[in-house]
């Protein structure tokens, strides 16, 4: 008869072995194996550690591949031991097997650094389909070197910022880092960002647009979280801002967090502004490793900078109104592309160098009148905004005349200006009667400039019809949707464009609408000649591959933003000389000279720069485009007005002087920095047509392509990879870079995917592969090869794994050894380890093309001698990794003992700043700032929390987890 | 004389504690029978730690102990002024509640080791610690 056992012997049995139970272990509950992923004690401060609860993956019979979590109260859970293993004999041929699950485990096995202070080298993001520049290597060494991978990338427009999150983010992947990955873009490049990462470094990302969580919200319950689903996910900020994604957003965490163009989310004034930096903060403090990627981070402000900073590391700076380079030098790197000119330019083809022209014309007469009236215009509105100024009185940001606003409307289109009109009288209840009937009087004069007054729009449909021959393409920007709205219909009822040649994208575009034109644009096959565009497009979206023409129609008054959207068609990759036209309107008229001022020194500026515009506006100390026209705007405001206003002071500058971008720059000797792993296989492809083989997957092979036609045998595994991938034809993994750097370049111009998928150690085959290939020995199995050799006859020896998990449950340490026995049935033991894998691959015989398996089969009495010496091997690679893990703590601790030290004094300078001003603000305003206090409060947290996240990360488990290997016999001279 | 002696040798903080123990010994309220046997439970106690922590420092608490048992060996053999200062400074040891707490798995026996080996080199005793 069945006894119902206690619930306290079920806890007993559990709590004799829980010490024993680790991340990484194995255990036996209800029957079946799993392998610990986490172990969590219900109370961590119960010194008897009685009750607890295990996250496991299963390993035997049904179970393989799910995921359980047990409680130490409710199952008995067992721990195996390592010498629990079933012996399974290797008849394969020449072992390919084994050679296959050896190599499928190194590939799985997450790359750690030798020592915490050594300067991590790239092992295989160079691989990635891309021309290879020395300065893109160079963020993902700064950010592995550190004790935790978060940088911020601040490169230049056209540098290849999303190259080099690739790069970085294919090592993550290859550190165990990198399972899931949330990547957070601009809505116009969402597809491209996509395309670039699986293209270019194999890595897979769903992407959760509108229509894509639209189609997660039909297929998932509504309890279940979306973000749960999909472990590599894209999204948009704006998708991801919204309130309802924020709770599920809070209850998953992401092991690299990517936000690229990164100055969207610091900390300013405007609620929505703000509600993006929460979420960013909310996204980061979770991960492990973060990415924030931006060509003006800086938003002028001391405490925005900052507060992107402290997205990657809190305890870095101590005063957000008062810090320096030296202070951020670890997680921040800048190149502008006269940093990187000599290596670009030694990889170039052609002539690549700007054509920069200046279109000048004569206003009309018309035109000369409207301008005139607006200067006139004396407005109730912008009198108060003066006298305000006058007085110092600060706003909140700044604000220019409305004055001002109706020239820079004009000065885009006469119906920009109408536009502007318009909605004013619309909106504005304040308005006075007299403003009223003056902003009426300008609609009508407005309305009398016709296309044929308007001399700008003759000049482009001149550039279009001189430049824009044959299959070249053109991108127009302007500022304002009305002008935007103005050409399109303008140029097709003049017969310049076809209504199919003709493509618009502005702001208030959907993420898929935007991405389908940008699409359509980039692609050969398309009728489409010319793209007008606000600057929504001016922002990290790839316009080069067929357009290397590009028109301001306005000039925005702002460097920063002309080398932004220039940035668009003048990038790595283009291959024609790029042409720019920047149109400004000249006028003999005194009165309007002063308004035309700011569009001289624009003109003055583009005549005299250099390949990169915004180079001297950074230097100037102007750090966004709107900070910078803001200036502009007031400068112009300042010598019409003759007004004394107090000028606004620039933050100082914090970019990384030269010196400090060499602690990291690795010059043109980039083999240095590169480490290949170490392979059983000659080749990638090699090690997956021997995978497909062994596998019994069908497939064919032709030059550097193998195709996988039917995907019968993976189709669970492939169901859940993004649609964009899956081709109804099956999968032509490309392991040639340069032929797949064409395919990326030929699907580039045909607005499609690319016809075969990079096989990167990344790529979802060839993961689907290593997994497939694990199992060919999977749980307790473990190969015995009994092959011939010169040794002597029976030899016996054991090759062994052991590694050290952290107290986040991750692999820390790992080494291979060998423990070898003269002779099955003797105890003399020969050790070898810890042993490289460059040498085990020699030790094995796996590597030699003239290894046979003579398939003899082991007899039982071998087996119970292998038995006999398989927990003297065990007892001895735990004293191996005792040992290993003695010199881990050695090495170690004084480099924690020196971040703990760091931790400390940040946090008594930050408490002292923060009293500082808590104290000022008290004896101001006799209140103290709410802000400030929690501010206070939360430095201590803060400090334990990244204590206790440096502690437990370098911490490990006294017990190591063992696994057997391979167990090699021999079976007598060959 | 007394804790002053070691105003060169010590930090601010660590002098205090240090002080406050020698002021125990002199009162004589420090018994070696409790030492001895606090000195066990250190030993106990400090297996588990490593075992949490490869960065706790297994070796330095060892040498510690080593250090304390040699000098209680040795304790006939000092003058009453040397004698009172290992004695504070093996108490200062046992204590946990000291410049920075032994319960801190990283640096928790540092000020400890610095006491110790400042009594030692000051009064030029012998042991393990001057070994190494």
């Amino acid at each position: 008869m069945l006894q119902a056992r206690k619930l306290s012997d079920i806890s007993k049995q559990s709590q004799k072995d829980h010490k024993r139970i680790i991340p990484g272990s194995r255990i036996r509950v209800r029957g079946e194996e799993w392998k610990v992923l986490q172990k969590r004690y219900f109370n961590p401060n119960d010194p008897k550690k009685s009750e607890f609860e295990v996250e496991a993956e299963g390993q035997t019979g049904i179970v393989v591949g799910h995921k359980a979590i047990f409680i130490s109260n409710i199952d008995v859970i067992e721990a195996v031991e390592p010498h629990e293993i079933n012996l399974i004999q290797d008849d394969s041929k020449r072992f390919t097997h084994t050679k296959l699950y050896l190599e499928s485990m190194l590939r799985k096995l997450p790359i750690r650094k030798k020592s915490e202070s050594e300067l991590a080298k790239i092992r295989v993001g160079h691989k990635g389909a891309f021309d290879h520049y020395p300065y893109q290597m160079e963020p993902t060494i700064k950010a592995l070197s550190a004790l935790r991978p978060k940088v911020l990338i601040g490169d230049g427009v056209g540098l290849g910022k999303t190259i080099e999150i690739g790069i970085m983010l294919s090592e993550l992947i290859k550190r165990g880092k990198g399972r899931r990955i949330l990547i957070v873009t601009p809505k116009a490049i969402l597809q491209q960002f996509q395309k670039e990462m699986f293209g270019r470094f194999g890595i897979a990302l769903t992407r959760l647009d509108s229509n894509g969580i639209a189609g997660l919200n039909r297929m998932l319950p509504s309890t279940m979280n979306p973000f749960m689903f999909h472990d590599r996910v894209i999204i948009s900020m704006d998708t991801l801002k919204s309130r309802r994604y924020l709770n599920s957003l809070q209850k998953c965490s992401w092991d690299t967090v990517v936000i690229d163009e990164c100055h969207n989310v610091s900390v300013k004034g405007g609620n929505g502004k703000n509600q993006r930096a929460r979420l960013a903060r909310v996204l980061c403090e979770k991960a492990e490793a973060v990415i924030l990627s931006s060509a003006t981070p800086h938003d002028g402000t001391s405490e925005g900078f900052a507060s992107l900073i402290k997205l990657l590391d809190p305890t870095l700076i101590k005063d957000e109104q008062d810090y320096t380079a030296t202070d951020i030098a670890s997680v921040f790197i800048r190149r502008t592309k006269e940093n990187v000119k000599d290596q670009i330019r030694m990889n170039m083809k052609g002539n690549t160098s700007r054509d920069n022209n200046m279109v000048q014309f004569p206003l009309t007469d018309k035109e000369t009148e409207v301008l005139e009236t607006i200067h006139n215009l004396v407005l109730e509105e912008d009198n108060s905004l003066m006298e305000s100024r006058k007085k110092g009185l600060k706003g909140r940001g700044f604000k220019e005349l409305f004055r001002t606003t109706l020239k820079k409307s004009f000065l885009s289109s006469p119906n920009a200006l109408i536009d502007t009109l318009n909605n004013k009288l619309k909106k504005s209840k304040k308005l006075t009667t007299s403003d009223r009937k003056s902003l009426e009087k300008l609609i009508k004069l407005a309305e009398k400039t016709t296309k044929s007054n308007f001399s700008k729009y003759q000049e482009l449909k001149s550039i279009i019809k001189k430049e824009i021959t044959g299959t070249k393409r053109i991108v127009v920007f302007t500022e304002r949707i009305a002008t935007l709205e103005f050409l399109k219909d303008e140029l097709l009822k003049d017969k310049v464009f076809k209504a199919n040649e003709i493509e618009t994208m502005c702001g208030s575009m959907s993420d898929s609408d935007a991405q389908t034109v940008a699409n359509k644009f980039q692609s050969k096959k398309e009728k489409v000649k010319i793209l007008i565009a606000t600057n929504m497009a001016s922002e990290g979206l790839n316009l080069h591959q067929q357009c290397h023409h590009l028109v301001h129609f306005d000039l925005p008054w702002s460097f920063i933003t002309l080398e932004q959207r220039n940035g668009r068609i003048d990038r790595l990759g283009q291959e024609n000389q790029p042409h720019f036209y920047y149109m400004c309107g000249t006028s003999e008229s005194d009165l309007i000279k002063a308004d035309l001022h700011i569009i001289d020194k624009l003109k003055n500026r583009i005549e005299n720069a250099g390949e990169c515009m915004d180079d001297t506006s950074l230097q100037a100390g102007f750090l966004t485009g709107e900070q910078e026209e803001n200036a502009y705007t007031l400068e112009m405001e300042q010598v019409e007005f003759d007004i004394q206003t107090e000028e606004e002071k620039n933050d100082e500058f914090v970019w990384l002087s030269e010196e400090e971008l060499s602690a990291v720059s690795i010059g043109n000797n980039i083999e240095e920095y590169i480490d290949e792993l170490e392979s059983f296989f000659e080749t990638d492809q090699d090690f997956v047509r021997a995978s497909l083989e062994e596998l019994e997957i069908p497939f064919k092979e032709k030059g550097s392509q193998i195709l996988i036609e039917d995907t019968h045998s993976i189709k669970h595994e492939i169901e859940h990879l993004p649609t964009e991938i899956i081709n109804p034809k099956g999968f032509r993994l490309e392991f040639d870079k340069k032929s797949m750097m064409k395919d990326i370049k030929s699907s580039e111009q045909n607005n499609e995917w690319p016809s075969s998928h990079f096989a990167t150690d990344a790529n979802p085959v060839v993961e689907i592969l290593k997994n497939k290939s694990m199992d060919l020995f999977h749980g307790a199995d473990t190969p015995i090869l009994f092959y011939k050799g010169e040794a002597n006859e029976h030899k016996l020896s054991f090759l062994m794994q052991g590694q050290l998990y952290n107290k986040h449950g991750q692999v820390i340490f790992e080494e291979w050894a060998i423990c070898s026995f003269n002779n099955i049935n003797g105890n003399n033991m020969d050790l070898y380890g810890p042993i490289p894998i460059a040498e085990l691959k020699e030790w094995t015989g796996l590597t030699n093309s003239k290894l046979v398996n003579p398939k003899e089969k082991i007899s039982e009495k071998m087996h119970q001698g292998i038995d006999e010496k398989l927990t003297m091997a065990c007892t001895w690679m735990q004293d191996v990794m005792e040992g290993m893990r003695k010199d881990r703590g050695d090495k170690f601790r004084y480099q924690i003992k020196k971040e703990k030290q760091r931790l400390s004094k940040w946090s008594t300078e930050r408490e002292e700043a923060l009293k500082g001003k808590l104290n000022q603000a008290k004896k101001e305003s006799g209140t103290i700032p709410l802000h400030l206090k929690a501010e206070l409060k939360r430095i201590q947290k803060t400090k334990s929390d990244y204590e206790k996240w440096v502690f437990d990360h370098f911490s490990t488990d006294k017990n190591p987890v063992i696994k057997i290997l391979g167990v090699f016999i021999n079976a007598g001279k060959k | 004389m007394g804790a002053l002696d070691y105003k060169n040798h010590l930090q601010e903080d660590y002098l205090d504690y240090f002080g406050k123990e020698l002021e125990k010994v002199q009162n004589g309220e420090v018994d070696l029978k409790v030492l001895v046997s606090e000195l066990k439970t250190i030993a106990n106690n400090a297996s588990i730690k490593h075992s949490e922590t490869e960065l706790f420092d297994y070796e330095q608490v060892n040498t510690l102990i080593t250090q304390s048992y040699y000098l209680l060996d040795n304790l006939e053999k000092y003058d009453e002024e040397t004698k009172n200062d290992v004695i504070a400074a093996i108490s200062y040891f046992v204590n946990e509640d000291d410049a920075i707490s032994d319960s801190d798995l990283l640096e928790g026996f540092d000020d400890d080791f610095a006491v110790m080996l400042a009594v030692v080199e000051y009064r030029g005793l012998g042991g393990p610690m001057i070994k190494k």
